[in-house]
């Protein structure tokens, strides 16, 4: 056994509630643990009491027993803890120091002290072993996050630690990123004692490959088999949902798994009465190019958008999707072709643009300054002259309860609700939304959706970038795919999320015409 | 460098102040380009041109030192209570010859930082920091980490705020600044843990004794060098606490490099016969140090002194004549992967 | 068995005991070196050798400044700083590096206000290494290492420093409000010019005008005084009163909430050096 947890009970300095509450839990060696549940749940709280960071840089109040290799991680020096523990973060951009990947690969082991010889042997090995030779004399800022995220996990084994922790390790990384990032990880599981324990939201693609799992939702902690997490988790990915919908036991984890349980049963499809079909155009993109220097970034894209409509526009990182955006923003003044809004041209200011058309870029909270979250909304209201007024506005982003609080004060997930709702107080026609479920759990997803749905409801329009198919099935009505700045296809959503189609659901995979859980049955 | 720093500022005869600015531009001429580098030098050139002829103007208007006048122009006195200060009046051959000595003094320094500056990367200065400022230099680095990012974040909350129908202008620019320093110190925070994580960050302080050798060596130099300059008779003693202060200061810095025991993953940052030849620069360029304090003048010039020819000596020109290497070596090996060449030898110690 | 841990900062013992002490003394120290030019009131007589050997001294003095710079910083960071200090310090040092190559029209620059406010907010010694090594952080990025550095960086460092003790003086004399603001407000004018007038110190020497304005040594420190007054209304007081006046705008309008951010996050972080 490497690490064990006995009753143990923390709160951060400050707080009203104890984030974890007796927790017990144990790591073997050579274990590959999954960390489940919502945000602001406790796992990254979880994480860091096995390298020590948890109470000796967090602080905080701190009870029972820990045990990482024979010692006290919450009274072990870091220096030492790091020989034992080691730790990958989420944002690739604030954990490193050095300037190229071998130096940064090494840094920790200069600061031991490790001789020269065995350094280069080590940091040889590591990047044989990560697949990033072709990386070693690189500046790290000009890496991708995939990659970037391969190197810290290279620089943090480089001092040999028994147990390797990884926070969210591709919650700010495209598919491919993530993808190249989980299999290493995967990869790297079987090779010796290293225990691994990684807390992700990207269940379907870890689920079946872990040994463990530790759910984690509000402050309680729970330890389960992967096939009997698959059973209990509160959130779980749409396989596991159809598999519980069908009552099969035990829960299949991967979709060739479920067709095997069902041993040829017929499964039929359910689907809901069609929706009301599209209204008036609102937003008519035509021919619009842009292009950065000599770099194309998008080549004559059109389409248009009608009431009622709710546009997934997806593609891989780098193909147009946030230059297109910016393009009808008005924020690219160099970009040719014409957009209209409401049949006629659109003006050429930015913020007429968007009173009409609102745009919510990446990670939108960054730019939150007011002191509490009503004024945030509020100043958004005033800056529009909206008729809106502050009250409903609150109610409509779910903001109500929160409308006092500073918004530093506030969960991730919430700061992200605050910053979507300050970017569309004014309640625009139009939302385009670039990438706004990055990183988020499922039930902020949902909750998303829900909203979506009721603006397009109300005979708005929205247009959401997102590489994520199962949470757009939910409530795309269309989908465009842009690659290298051209429009791949236009397709309504069931075409393009169903069976056959570029990018199926796992719905879909099991049955032909359905895109949603909730569509197959018996 | 160093030498060129000192022939510069010591230095007032003009045809070796001639001599160091050539060669100076001689290496930058020679001197492998980088996109960084090119800018940074120009940006230099202009201001050290601009400084070079504000300089030489404000000296003319003013320059009313000496007996060889040239011409007079119309002046004025500023009133008293600014100091008095007279503008315009004669002009004199010396003032004109003094100033144009300084200015090439102060633009040889300038283009010399200015080559230097743009041929070694910012982390290879870092990694070239004593182990005695170890800590100051890995805020320095930290620093260095965190720019990209900072300086988007800044470019994409601009751009949220015209996206929010913010006005703009001053009024505006708390909603900027604010968040982009708020959510810097919030990452620098995220950056500590990481740097807790993996285990360093913190240093045990380094032994006492020496710190406090290094402390004295302040007020010993102060002291040493008030004596040399301005009491000729104790210049034996004066000469005794300096060295005796230098002591105290390299004691420190050598046990220090001790305590913080670490290793590097790639050896010599500079090769052997580039660090040989930095050496020998700054043995040089304290020779004629030493030689100028004892009295020597063989690179001095005194215009004031009924304005003579300069004198020009061979041995004496060989002096900055010596800052021009750089760009031999750069002519025999065309491209290595860093200009290190003008380093002061401190810099390539650890 | 209960831990109870207290956080970080607070378990710190900030410097050991001949810190303060040997601080102040090494600033002093660095003072005196630095405004060598006033008082090298010594014996070498003024006669028309001035001219060889006025450089001499200003430049061993100048290098006694940045080896006091150099003690100091490595004094003030020796031992005493865990991550979060230095990567908050990094980070401060790292924008108030990147707002010094904005300049604002006249002049302005957020620089000065970010120094300023951050020692203010976080104390004279986070004030005095701000100053430093931001300066010191932009020389190596914008390529600006030269022998103006050191004086840079004092000036600078000193800008910081008499902002950290600032706060303490407001405290106890109840300021608060709209009136530290202008408090504040006051001293960034003061600054500006004081700044202009230490920094163009280091050419002073080496530059020849006229005998109303051209350091000489031995010439006393009244009329070393008022020659390099002349020295710097000629060159950079115009400049430096209308950079100083905008840099007052911008504290005006981003110094009130900037100083609740900057506070704020203090307390949500423990964050404190040491």
């Amino acid at each position: 056994m490497i690490a064990r947890l006995d009753r143990v009970t923390y709160r951060y300095p400050g707080a009203d509630t104890d984030t974890l509450r007796n927790v017990v839990a144990e790591v073997e060696d050579g274990d590959f643990t999954l960390v489940a549940g919502p945000s602001a749940g406790g796992k990254s709280t979880l994480l860091r009491l096995f390298n020590g960071l948890i109470p000796q840089f967090h602080g905080g109040t701190l009870s029972g027993s820990l045990d990482v290799a024979g010692r006290d991680p919450s009274r072990t020096p870091a220096r030492e803890m790091a020989r034992i523990a080691g730790m990958v973060f989420q944002e690739p951009e604030a954990q490193s120091v050095a300037e190229t990947v071998e130096d940064e690969i090494a840094f920790g082991m200069e600061q031991q002290g490790v001789a020269r010889g065995a350094m280069r042997r080590n940091v040889d090995g590591l990047l044989a072993a990560l697949g990033i030779e072709h990386l070693r004399l690189r500046t790290l800022t000009t890496l991708s996050g995939g990659e970037r995220q391969r190197v810290a996990i290279a620089a943090v084994l480089a001092l040999e630690p028994r147990l390797l922790l990884l926070d969210e390790p591709t919650s700010q990384l495209d598919p491919t990123g993530a993808e190249s990032v989980l299999a290493t990880i995967q990869r790297l599981h079987g090779k010796g004692d290293l225990a691994i324990l990684v807390a992700e939201h990207r269940l379907e693609r870890l689920l079946p490959v872990v040994t463990s799992v530790l759910g984690v939702e509000g402050g309680i902690v729970n330890a389960y088999a992967p096939t009997e997490a698959a059973a209990r988790l509160a959130a779980v990915p749409p396989v596991c949902e159809i598999g519980r919908r069908l009552k099969l036991n035990p829960v299949p984890l991967t979709v060739e798994a479920l067709k095997a349980a069902l041993a040829g049963r017929p499964l039929s499809l359910a689907l809901e009465p069609a929706s009301a079909s599209p209204g008036d155009e609102l937003l008519r993109v035509d021919g619009v190019s842009v292009s950065y220097g000599d770099l194309p970034a998008l080549r004559d894209a059109s389409f248009s958008i009608r009431e009622g409509e709710i546009i997934a526009l997806v593609g891989p990182n780098g193909s147009g999707k946030t230059t297109l955006f910016r393009a009808i923003a008005g924020l690219i003044s160099h970009a040719s072709g014409a957009v209209r809004m409401r049949g006629a041209a659109a003006p050429a200011k930015v913020s007429e643009r968007t009173t009409f058309a609102g745009l919510v870029p990446q990670d939108p909270a960054i730019a939150l300054y007011h002191e509490s979250v009503a004024e945030e909304l509020g100043e958004t209201l005033r800056n529009r002259r909206s008729k809106q007024t502050l009250a409903d506005s609150l109610v409509a982003w779910n903001l109500s309860s929160l409308a006092v609080r500073h918004p530093g004060d506030l969960s991730v997930g919430q700061q992200q609700r605050v910053a979507i709702g300050a970017m569309l107080a004014h309640e625009p026609r139009v939302w385009m939304l670039d990438e706004p479920t990055r990183g988020a759990d499922i039930r902020a997803k949902e909750w998303l959706a829900h909203r979506l749905k009721d603006h397009a409801a109300a005979g708005g329009a929205a247009i959401v970038a997102t590489h994520d198919s199962e949470s757009a099935a939910r409530y795309a009505t269309r989908v465009i795919a842009l690659d290298q700045g051209t429009i791949r296809f236009d397709l309504p959503a069931r075409q393009a999320f169903g069976s056959g189609a570029p990018m199926p659901t796992q719905a879909a995979r099991i049955l032909p015409g359905a895109i949603l859980p909730e569509e197959v049955t018996l | 460098m160093t030498l060129v720093m000192v022939v510069a500022l010591t230095a007032t005869n003009p045809y070796y102040l001639g001599i160091v600015l050539l060669s100076v531009l001689l290496v930058a001429a020679m001197a492998p380009k980088t996109a960084r580098g090119v800018t940074s030098f120009r940006a230099l050139l202009i201001f050290g041109a601009i400084m070079f002829v504000i300089s030489f103007t404000i000296g003319v208007i003013n320059g009313n030192y000496g007996d060889h006048r040239l011409f007079t122009i119309p002046g004025a006195d500023l009133p008293s209570w600014l100091g008095g200060l007279r503008l315009g009046g004669p002009v004199s051959a010396e003032g004109v010859v003094a100033t144009l000595t300084r200015g090439m003094a102060i633009l040889s320094v300038l283009l010399a930082f200015g080559v230097f500056n743009s041929a070694v990367s910012p982390h290879r200065v870092l990694r070239s920091t004593p182990a005695a400022l170890f800590q100051a230099g890995l805020v320095v680095t930290i620093g260095l980490t965190l720019l990209p990012s900072s300086i988007e974040d800044v470019r994409r909350i601009r751009e949220m705020r015209a996206l929010r129908g913010g006005r703009g202008g001053l009024r505006d620019l708390p909603a900027l600044v604010v968040p982009a320093v708020v959510g810097g110190l919030e990452r620098s925070m995220r950056l500590a843990e990481a740097m807790e994580a993996r285990g360093y960050g913190a240093a045990p302080a380094g032994p006492r004794l020496p710190r406090l050798g290094a402390m004295a060596a302040a007020p010993l130099l102060l002291l040493a060098a008030s004596g040399w300059f301005y009491y000729e008779s104790l210049r034996l003693p004066s000469a005794m606490l300096a060295a005796a202060g230098l002591a105290g200061f390299g004691w420190w810095i050598v046990s220090a490099a001790r305590t913080h025991h670490t290793t590097t993953l790639t050896s010599e940052p500079f090769p052997m016969h580039d660090r040989l030849l930095a050496w020998a620069s700054l043995v040089l360029a304290l020779a004629t140090v030493g030689a100028t304090a004892w009295g020597w003048d063989g690179l001095k010039y005194n215009p004031f002194a009924d304005l003579p020819w300069p004198r020009f000596e061979l041995a004496a020109s060989l002096i900055p004549l010596a800052a021009a290497w750089p760009a031999l070596r750069f002519a025999f090996s065309p491209a290595p992967a860093t200009a290190p060449v003008l380093l002061a030898p401190g810099l390539s110690e650890q | 068995m209960a831990v109870s841990v207290r956080t970080r900062a607070t378990s710190r013992v900030s410097l050991p005991s001949m810190g303060d002490v040997s601080l102040i003394v090494l600033n002093l120290l660095g003072l005196v070196a630095y405004l060598h030019p006033f008082i090298s009131a010594g014996a070498t007589k003024n006669d028309s050798r001035w001219f060889q050997h006025s450089t001499d001294a200003p430049l061993v003095f100048a290098a006694i400044a940045a080896l006091c710079m150099v003690l100091v910083v490595a004094e003030l960071t020796e031992g005493s700083l865990n991550s979060k200090s230095l990567a908050g310090l990094g980070m401060l040092a790292a924008m108030a590096a990147v707002l010094r190559t904005i300049t604002l029209p006249a002049g302005a620059n957020l620089y000065f206000l970010l120094v300023i406010l951050g020692g203010y907010a976080f104390g004279w010694r986070l004030g005095f290494l701000l100053g430093a090594l931001s300066f010191f952080l932009s020389a190596v990025v914008t390529g600006g290492i030269g022998p103006w550095l050191p004086f840079q960086m004092f000036a600078s460092a000193w800008m910081g420093l008499s902002a950290g003790a600032l706060r303490p003086v407001a405290v106890s004399l109840r300021i608060r409000g709209r009136a530290e603001v202008w408090l504040v407000v006051g001293f960034g004018i003061a600054w500006g010019l004081l700044f202009g007038a230490i920094t163009n110190l280091w050419f002073w020497p080496f530059w020849v005008g006229g005998p109303d304005i051209t350091y000489q040594p031995g010439i006393g420190v009244l009329e070393a005084l008022r020659r390099y007054w002349n020295f710097y209304f000629l060159t950079s007081f115009g400049w430096d009163l209308a950079r100083s006046i905008c840099n007052a705008v911008l504290i005006a309008i981003l110094g009130g909430p900037l100083l609740r951010a900057m506070v704020r996050f203090q307390r949500r972080f423990n964050w404190k050096l040491g």
